[in-house]
């Protein structure tokens, strides 16, 4: 008797604390959903996102690279770190430029990039970047400097991995990182098949480029494509058919690096060797 | 069958239907109000990524002030070399707009123009052939205790041809010229190739010959500011110095401007 009277209380007690949050939280869950609902009429209604002067839905960006025209001198590598505040050492960047050199009788290129410990000595230190002139007396048939960056792809796997929305795709097609969201788990950096992506360990975050969204949003240039002396670096909106991205795919046979990733990337090649991807 | 649910389906349902309820709300109350606007993600990060200030303000914004430079550099074969580039730019100024720079403060002056200048014109494999590039070490410097490039180079207007090569009259080889190669050749190295002079030498054709002896006299005799003509005039016997004097005061006079 004395057991079964416990049970009731304990059963009784269950039952209608339960209720009491069952009740309590659909109340509260409705109210917010209707507020999210209110709040989203209220912020679509007035002009162009995501600036005032500035509406995605027009843009189509894209990215050129003409490898020919390359000159190594990595202006681009430094205004990128400049302009947005990347760390100042040779292992976190957005933009980065490979050096291919076959030697005579080899069949495969020999690589490096500013952060090769070589380069880092003929710079200085590590915050300026510099290629040392290595193969000065080396005897050398083919080589040439390909600039490598985000692809920001249409289809990218980066966006696809992320854990918690914090990457996404805009509709103007920049791949962008939400560094509020990012938890920091990396998946997005393992996940790249390009390795655009670095870690940012101070702040917990993943980063790269963004093609300066911050100055194509203002009618600006990229700040690489800005500082480029050789005309190497190319961009402009797909939308527009005199741009100089929209001339330079038109006008040049133009790759991709890793098409077979599928991911669809949108930094177009011109003057790929087999060994680049 | 009418017999209903027993009763511990009943309460397992009921404690799922909590669980689910309790997601529900703790997601409800813990997604942005912009997350799914636009797609999976937070749209309000979007217009605070496309706020940033920009830091490289372009050559438009350096030739508001600096106007002496703009036809220089405008005609000039770096006119594709933004200004911030050989300059630099200081982030603290420029997001900051209402804060200008100080003389030199923003547009630092390159001091070692052969390490800035060799960033791009130094010769290398990989670098197309389309580029100027030089050989450090076989590339004359006329100072050589104190070589700059700037020295022979405009920094602003380089041109894009060989300094012998524009508005230069062609000028066959003449006895002199056959004669003395060698020393119309290191002459040649900053003078330029028909005398015509170059940024910071100046012209040797068209000079008179007594002015052009006397001159070289001086430098031979060390009575002269400039260690490097004093250097070269050294080297020159008195009879080398008459036929040069010769030589260049044959050469058509380069037109001023």
């Amino acid at each position: 008797m004395k057991n079964d009277k416990k049970k009731t209380q304990r059963r009784e007690f269950l039952c209608t604390t339960g209720k009491a949050l069952a009740g309590l939280g659909v109340l509260a869950g409705g109210g917010n959903l209707l507020a999210q609902a209110s709040g989203e009429k209220k912020e679509k209604s007035p002009g162009s996102f995501p600036t005032a002067d500035y509406d995605w839905t027009k843009h189509r960006w894209a990215y050129g690279i003409d490898a020919n025209k390359c000159i190594g001198c990595l202006r681009c590598v430094e205004a990128c770190k400049i302009e947005n505040d990347v760390v100042g050492d040779a292992q976190h960047f957005r933009t980065w430029v490979e050096r291919y050199v076959y030697l005579e009788g080899e069949d495969h290129a020999l690589v490096d990039s500013h952060a090769d410990p070589g380069n880092i000595a003929a710079s200085g230190s590590e915050s300026e970047y510099r290629f040392d002139n290595r193969y000065k007396d080396a005897k050398v048939s083919k080589a040439f400097f390909v600039p490598k960056m985000c692809n920001h792809c249409a289809h990218p796997a980066c966006v696809q991995v992320c854990p918690v929305g914090a990457t996404f795709r805009t509709e103007d097609g920049v791949v962008l990182i939400d560094h509020d969201y990012c938890i920091g788990c990396r998946y997005c950096v393992q996940a790249c098949p390009y390795g655009a992506r670095f870690f940012r360990e101070e702040e917990g975050v993943s980063d790269k480029c963004t093609w300066c969204y911050h100055l194509i949003t203002k009618g600006k240039m990229p700040a690489c494509v800005e500082v480029c002396p050789t005309g190497t670096r190319v961009f402009g909106d797909l939308n527009d058919k005199s741009s100089p991205v929209s001339e330079f795919i038109k006008n040049n046979a133009v790759q991709v690096l890793k098409p077979e990733s599928g991911n669809a990337p949108m930094c177009f090649y011109v003057g790929l060797d087999k060994d680049v991807s | 069958m009418s017999k209903k649910l027993p009763k511990h389906i009943v309460h397992l349902l009921l404690i799922l239907g909590f669980f689910l309820l309790l997601a529900l709300v703790a997601k409800a109350y813990l997604t942005d109000p912009s997350f799914y606007e636009y797609g999976h993600y937070r749209a309000d990060a979007v217009p605070e990524l496309a706020a940033g200030e920009p830091v490289f303000k372009g050559s438009a914004y350096c030739l508001g002030c600096h106007e002496k430079r703009k036809s220089d550099w405008q005609n000039g074969a770096h006119v594709a070399v933004q200004c911030e580039v050989c300059h630099g730019t200081n982030r603290e100024v420029c997001l900051n707009p209402g804060v200008e720079h100080t003389e030199n403060e923003k547009s630092a002056i390159p001091t070692d123009t052969i390490r800035l200048c060799t960033t791009c014109h130094l010769a290398m494999p990989a670098r197309p052939d389309s580029q100027p590039q030089i050989v450090l070490g076989q590339h004359p410097f006329p100072d050589e205790e104190t070589p700059q490039c700037y020295t022979c180079h405009k920094p602003h207007s380089p041109s894009n041809k060989e300094p012998a090569e524009e508005g230069a009259p062609a000028v066959a080889v003449t006895e002199a010229q056959a004669e003395l190669p060698a020393v119309v050749a290191k002459c040649a190295r900053c003078h330029g190739k028909q005398g015509q002079g170059r940024n910071k030498t100046p012209a040797l054709a068209g000079m008179q010959s007594d002015v052009f002896i006397e001159l070289m006299s001086k430098y031979k005799s060390g009575d002269t500011d400039s260690k490097t003509m004093a250097k070269y005039a050294k080297n020159l016997s008195d009879e080398e110095i008459v036929k040069l004097a010769h030589y260049y005061e044959g050469l058509a006079a380069p037109p001023t401007d």
